[in-house]
């Protein structure tokens, strides 16, 4: 006999882990500190490659007013335009990036505890039932076996 | 009215049962504009937009995110270019590039508002801020400025087209530095990056607001702000933007908007389900589709005493 209950739970989580159990699932395995620090570091190193491309393209744009100014040993005040640009760079996205990943670990918190929250109640209809709780249960690492979900 | 809401949620509901064969048809043809819009702005191998091609590359795009099909139009304008300068196929990748680390890494699934403002600014560019302001809100306004630049390089690369065909050594004129300088000095494209971000931010503002028919006085204020931006912009510049185009193309651009408005609701719905999962019993194949009430005219007034005329 098929538990309609179990049904719509069971649907509600695959739904979930279809859309975004590839994306969301990985990131509640972080502290939040830690996942918000990671990102930050990867935003700053692609920033760090986009100022590269730019500086490359400008160097090769303006390369004879570039030689003619190193020619006269501008090198201070080139050194100081560049890294001026670069830190400014990096600090407006480190605040952008500390922003946005705060606020999507907390976006993504919500909807993980949503799905924890299935899942138990889903174990519970297996208890119920006195079946032995399917594999899916420690598959998906929530912590099936003694009760022991990650509820936030 | 009512009629007009009668058909919107038919429409609504035809949508989200059809979605999963829509979505790709969509997503097809928007590939194909893509490919023919980029022979225009570009256009310099014809190779590329042979029908097979642009046929098979549509199919292909039809069952992927829409990330990919950015990453395809990249792909394209610069194997484009290529066949017109190295140097400047090389700052086009060079500038997809930067649009990535800069902007695409942080916010994703948002390079379709890139094309698609690239797309706009050619036949209708009053669309663009009304539309985004709309459908995505402030965070549109950095894709929507990218799709300016994109535009506004490929138009400088047509200017490039006769002063590298003219001089036989082509060693005398660098292509990038001409982009860089033309780019830099193009008020034009300044105009439109400063209007349309006002607009984008005026327009969200008023239509987020708590106030009657606030969409339709967002659109109308939109649309406002846009033609006195633009007038404005183009005194300032001494450049003649044409007040026919601004104001025909601003009240098209308003009329469109409305229509998007009203039938929003196929852009924003909730997706019929289809998921396979098994527990130690069954296997279950299920379809989940959300519920949608449709007001139907039932509505059946009978007069009673009704009032003789005089």
């Amino acid at each position: 006999m098929i538990n309609e209950e179990k049904v719509r739970i069971m649907t509600r989580c695959a739904t979930y882990e279809k859309h975004h159990g590839r994306t969301d699932l990985p990131i509640a395995g972080f502290f939040k500190s830690d996942y918000v620090k990671f990102n930050i570091w990867k935003t700053l190193l692609a920033v760090l490659m986009a100022f590269l491309i730019l500086t490359g393209i400008f160097v090769v744009g303006y390369y004879e007013e570039i030689f003619e100014e190193l020619n006269q040993l501008h090198f201070k005040k080139m050194a100081i335009l560049l890294v001026a640009v670069l830190l400014l760079l990096l600090v407006v996205y480190y605040f952008i990036a500390r922003i946005l990943y705060i606020r999507r670990f907390e976006r993504v918190r919500k909807g993980v505890a949503a799905y924890y929250r299935d899942l138990k109640r889903l174990k519970e209809f297996y208890d119920k039932d006195g079946d032995d709780s399917p594999k899916m249960f420690e598959e998906r690492g929530a912590g099936a076996q003694n009760d022991e979900f990650i509820d936030y | 009215m009512m009629n007009l809401l009668i058909i919107r949620d038919r429409i609504c509901a035809f949508f989200q049962k059809w979605d999963f064969v829509l979505i790709p048809i969509i997503k097809f043809f928007y590939t194909m504009i893509v490919f023919y819009s980029f022979r225009q702005l570009f256009g310099y191998n014809e190779n590329l937009y042979r029908f097979p091609l642009v046929l098979g590359v549509s199919a292909v795009c039809a069952f992927v995110p829409s990330g990919v099909i950015f990453l395809v139009a990249a792909v394209l304008a610069c194997v484009d270019l290529v066949s017109f300068s190295l140097e400047v196929a090389g700052l086009m990748a060079a500038v997809f590039l930067v649009i990535y680390f800069l902007y695409l890494r942080l916010v994703p699934g948002k390079s379709w508002i890139i094309l698609i403002s690239m797309l706009l600014l050619m036949k209708l560019p009053g669309c663009i801020p009304l539309l985004v302001a709309m459908l995505v809100g402030p965070v549109g306004i950095v894709p929507v400025i990218c799709g300016i630049l994109l535009y506004y390089f490929s138009l400088h690369i047509h200017g490039l087209q006769p002063l590298l065909t003219a001089s036989a050594d082509t060693s005398q004129v660098n292509p990038v530095t001409y982009l860089l300088d033309n780019m830099g000095q193009d008020r034009e494209m300044l105009l439109f990056m400063v209007v349309f971000s006002v607009v984008i931010m005026v327009t969200y503002l008023i239509y987020r607001s708590s106030m009657k028919q606030a969409w339709g006085i967002a659109i109308a204020i939109g649309m406002t702000t846009m033609i006195l931006g633009l007038l404005a912009g183009s005194i300032l510049l001494e450049r003649e933007l044409g007040i026919n185009v601004i104001l025909f193309g601003s009240v098209i651009s308003g009329l469109i908007a409305a229509v998007v408005q009203v039938f929003k609701c196929v852009v924003d719905y909730s997706r019929t389900e289809i998921v396979q999962f098994e527990d130690d019993d069954y296997y279950y194949y299920v379809k989940a589709v959300p519920k949608l009430v449709i007001a139907q005219k039932d509505v059946n007034v009978k007069k009673i005493n009704a009032r003789h005329k005089k």
